[in-house]
């Protein structure tokens, strides 16, 4: 099926897109120098650059509450870090208090 | 009192009933040690005996509940189900950043257990080595102790001129102090080997539970953060920006299922 190009300029022009888009669609669209495959690429070009841009938008809307809870997670794991620390240096301490008592008994 | 008592025999003859009365012979040390003690020594804990319960994996049938339309509800209508790059990361990457913490944190913990059961080992070599130690200094002492061997012929001679009730009272009292302190000294020994394994017990097994109430404290916080992160953005979903967003990606789908029925190749 041959691609209906002419149809497609109609639908731009009714489209929501701003209409700077718009022109710059229809321009490169209607182009009698360019091929039908150069046309496809451009509206492909065009169509991923527009989700990129809305991806990125979003992402930097949500990036606060991605980064809350990366901020809660260090935190977290800091404090668990902090626990095992404390646990470690507990062991060091029971073998200084099991070595006394050791002494102890030796000793007597 | 008979004059054939091996006491005033020849020197050779007296020493040997003064040592098979008074003093244990050393080959009898860890019979005498394993007697006392009031409970085989414990083994160090194995490592599946005290294996923390397994971590709980983080919920992911939340994440499957909600990852696809937590941030977007704005995906949710669309006629292709494509997910943008935002969408594969955000709370997917969020959840395995949270499974890495978990396993880095069990495997320190696991790491804090090796330590536990090796100091449990250690404990106990030392308790043996030590029970051993104390016995063999008390026989030394026994064997040191002034009277026995050492002055066994001014004992006798002083038997022979003095009277020899007198030595053997003598003999007696000397043997007698010398089996007391032995008895003393296994005595407080055994209670201070006691003492030692009970307080090395209390020791670990408080760190080993500590460990593992850690583990599980750690654990069910990273799964209470993805949960909140999944709600927060389920939230932001219906907020004006979002609806703003879903509307222009939406309108671009459109576009796009547009363009393919008219013959147009699009290449995502």
């Amino acid at each position: 099926m041959e691609p209906n190009i002419a149809k497609f300029i109609e639908i731009v022009k009714a489209s929501g897109l701003e209409q700077a888009d718009k022109d710059a669609l229809i321009k490169d669209l209607s182009n009698p120098a360019a091929s039908m495959d150069q046309k496809q690429e451009m509206l492909s070009k065009f169509f991923k650059d527009k989700l990129a841009a809305i991806d990125a938008e979003t992402m930097a809307l949500i990036k606060p509450i991605l980064d809350e809870s990366k901020k809660q997670l260090d935190e977290a794991e800091a404090a668990y870090n902090k626990k095992i620390e404390l646990l470690d240096s507990k062991i060091v301490q029971a073998e200084q208090v099991i070595g006394d008592a050791f002494d102890q008994v030796t000793d007597q | 009192m008979s004059l054939e008592n091996p006491l005033f025999g020849s020197r050779e003859g007296r020493e040997e009933v003064l040592k098979a009365k008074a003093i244990e012979k050393p080959e009898s040390i860890m019979t005498e040690h394993e007697a006392i003690n009031p409970e085989p020594i414990p083994k160090p804990l194995e490592t599946s005996s005290v294996e923390s319960p397994e971590p709980e994996k983080p919920d992911f049938k939340f994440q499957v509940d909600v990852k696809p339309e937590s941030l977007g509800a704005i995906k949710a209508e669309r006629v292709k189900p494509e997910r943008s790059a935002f969408q594969k990361k955000s709370l997917e990457e969020l959840t395995q950043n949270g499974d890495k913490r978990i396993e880095a944190a069990k495997q320190k913990f696991i790491n804090l257990k090796t330590s536990i059961v090796g100091g449990f080992s250690s404990v106990f070599r030392r308790v043996k080595g030590t029970g051993q130690k104390v016995l063999e200094t008390a026989v030394n002492t026994a064997k040191a102790t002034p009277g026995i061997v050492a002055s066994m012929p001014e004992l006798t001679s002083y038997a022979v001129e003095a009277g020899k009730a007198k030595v053997q009272e003598s003999y007696h009292t000397v043997a007698d102090a010398v089996q007391g302190k032995i008895a003393e000294t296994k005595f407080q020994f055994s209670k201070g080997y006691r003492e030692i394994v009970d307080k090395t017990k209390d020791i670990y097994e408080g760190v080993e539970l500590r460990g593992v109430d850690a583990l599980r404290g750690f654990n069910g916080r990273v799964q209470e953060i993805i949960r909140r992160t999944g709600e927060n953005l389920d939230s932001w979903r219906n907020t004006s920006e979002a609806t703003r967003l879903q509307e222009k990606e939406q309108a671009i789908r459109d576009l796009i299922t547009r363009a393919e029925k008219l013959g147009l190749k699009i290449t995502l």
